[in-house]
């Protein structure tokens, strides 16, 4: 199955070679493609929902790596001067932190040789392993969430846990979209939002215009970091929901307490695989023992990417007992 | 008479212009390369400064460059713009092929350019940096030179012209 965009923005990234391999491969693959892994010199490898197959050098797909199309040194190098538009410098800080976001939301996972200063990463040199992360825009697949945490027509603080790939970057997208449209359906009017997308995965920003469709009332707030961006928006937006993707650090607590004392409803995601395991996270743990958040909703992948495992009402873990809402 | 008078001018035209054309390139050359260094100062500033996607910087190095050396980065930004999966450098020394013949530049002086191009937006800032500098340096030591052959021959090359078409002349008569 071809993804949304695949011939306009994910094949122009590859290399002239492996992109002819992959565009033959995709359409005898028996699931949306999700991942594709180029790495030097080893097996070209695309990843599917919940499995991987291997590009024969034909365009074919194996489960067997001996048999697979092995990439070599001008592919990588090829395909990273594409990814980078010609223009490494100009994504020195993305190459930092070892991906980039590229048109359409997609992701580009990157490693390689690093070159260090002071025990810090400063830049990859020689990049010798690429992913390609699809991002995925499923509409309407926030539904079931949002009517498990809407009451009287009123959103929640709400913290989305999820293990990596279960969906929680499209989840929240979909989430935003939702809240800023409005769901007549459960008395939510549509909310102006602010939206914090530090790694352009959420709108898939191009030159600061959201490319995906984050909703009628929603401002985007492109590559900023998360605490800075939540302080900003408050400040400048006067926004009713704030979301953001991935919160974990220390200063992003004090923004996400800062946005609930300006009486803004947070929309947070952390990687986790339930709430006690994010609660381990001291700045996650400080959030959810201050009552930050009223409702945490905790994905999986057990029927498939995006599966709403469990919905947990905080604010009655808090008055005591607790009650599990799913 | 008349056809001898003719032959001697035509002779005498002919050997002047190529002197001159010869003379032309040498004063043409340290202009050019002057131009090459202008387009890269540009192209750097754009790029430590404005980290500016390569196609724009080169776009803009080409203004500063101005007729003809600009040709050659407009070629790379289009040959870029095309796509089909090449990469900066091939995209110059591409380029390069395809109009520094409209130029004064010696083989000499496209090397700097195609030593350059392997590297063009490869990494990260710092070292474009070190790249740039280091072209625009070997570009600075081909203008020198370029300026001493120009004092040495390009008078000399049109005095050849007009000579050596006397000589004929004188040869022939």
């Amino acid at each position: 199955m071809i993804p949304s965009g695949f011939g306009a923005e994910i094949l122009p990234l590859l290399a002239p070679q492996v992109a002819g391999l992959v565009r033959r491969a995709v359409r005898r693959l028996p699931a949306p493609l999700e991942e594709i892994r180029v790495r030097e010199a080893r097996p070209l490898e695309l990843v599917l929902d919940g499995a991987d197959l291997f590009v024969t050098p034909d365009g074919g797909l194996t489960p067997d790596p001996a048999a697979a199309y092995r990439a070599d040194h001008d592919d990588l190098l090829r395909s990273f001067q594409l990814i980078a538009q010609g223009s490494v410098y100009a994504w020195e800080d993305e190459v930092k932190n070892g991906f980039l976001t590229v048109r359409g939301g997609h992701r580009i996972g990157l490693a390689g040789r690093v070159v260090t200063e002071d025990g810090r990463i400063r830049t990859l040199k020689q990049v010798s392993s690429l992913n390609i992360r699809i991002a995925r825009e499923v509409t309407g697949c926030a539904g079931t969430l949002l009517a498990r945490i809407v009451r009287a027509g009123r959103l929640p603080s709400t913290l989305i846990i999820s293990p990596p790939q279960a969906g929680k970057t499209t989840i929240l997208r979909d989430l935003v979209r939702q809240v800023s449209a409005g769901a007549p359906a459960l008395g939510l009017k549509g909310a102006k939002v602010g939206l914090v997308d530090e790694r352009s995965e959420l709108a898939g920003c191009a030159a600061g215009v959201p490319q995906r469709d984050v909703g009628p009332r929603t401002d985007v707030l492109d590559g900023c970091p998360k605490a800075e961006g939540i302080m900003l928006l408050i400040r400048a937006m006067s926004p009713a929901v704030i979301a953001v993707d991935e919160i974990g650090r220390p200063e992003d607590a004090v923004a996400v307490m800062e946005a609930l004392h300006a009486g803004v409803a947070v929309l947070a995601t952390a990687h986790g695989t339930g709430l006690e395991d994010v609660s381990r996270r001291p700045a996650l743990s400080e959030l959810i023992r201050a009552g930050a958040f009223a409702r945490a909703a905790v994905l999986g992948r057990s029927r498939g990417p995006g599966t709403l495992e469990q919905v947990i009402d905080l604010s009655e873990l808090r008055e005591g007992g607790g009650r599990v809402a799913g | 008479m008349l056809a001898k008078l003719a032959g001697v001018a035509l002779v005498l035209g002919s050997t002047t212009t190529v002197g001159w054309q010869v003379a032309a390139r040498y004063a043409n050359r340290p202009q050019h390369l002057r131009a090459l260094q202008t387009a890269l100062a540009v192209l750097q500033t754009e790029v430590e400064y404005g980290a500016t996607p390569l196609p724009q910087a080169l776009t803009a190095a080409a203004q500063a460059a101005g007729e003809p050396a600009g040709a050659i980065f407009r070629a790379a930004v289009r040959r870029l713009r095309e796509g089909r999966g090449i990469t900066p450098g091939e995209a110059l020394a591409g380029a390069l092929d395809e109009t520094a013949d409209g130029t004064a530049l010696t083989k000499a002086d496209r090397s700097v350019l195609l030593a350059l191009a392997p590297a063009l937006g490869s990494s990260g800032r710092s070292d474009q940096m070190r790249h740039l500098t280091l072209a625009r340096e070997r570009l600075a030591g081909q203008e020198a030179q370029a300026q001493a052959e120009q004092a040495k021959y390009e008078r000399l090359a049109r005095y050849m012209g007009v000579l050596s078409g006397a000589a004929l002349v004188l040869i022939f008569l």
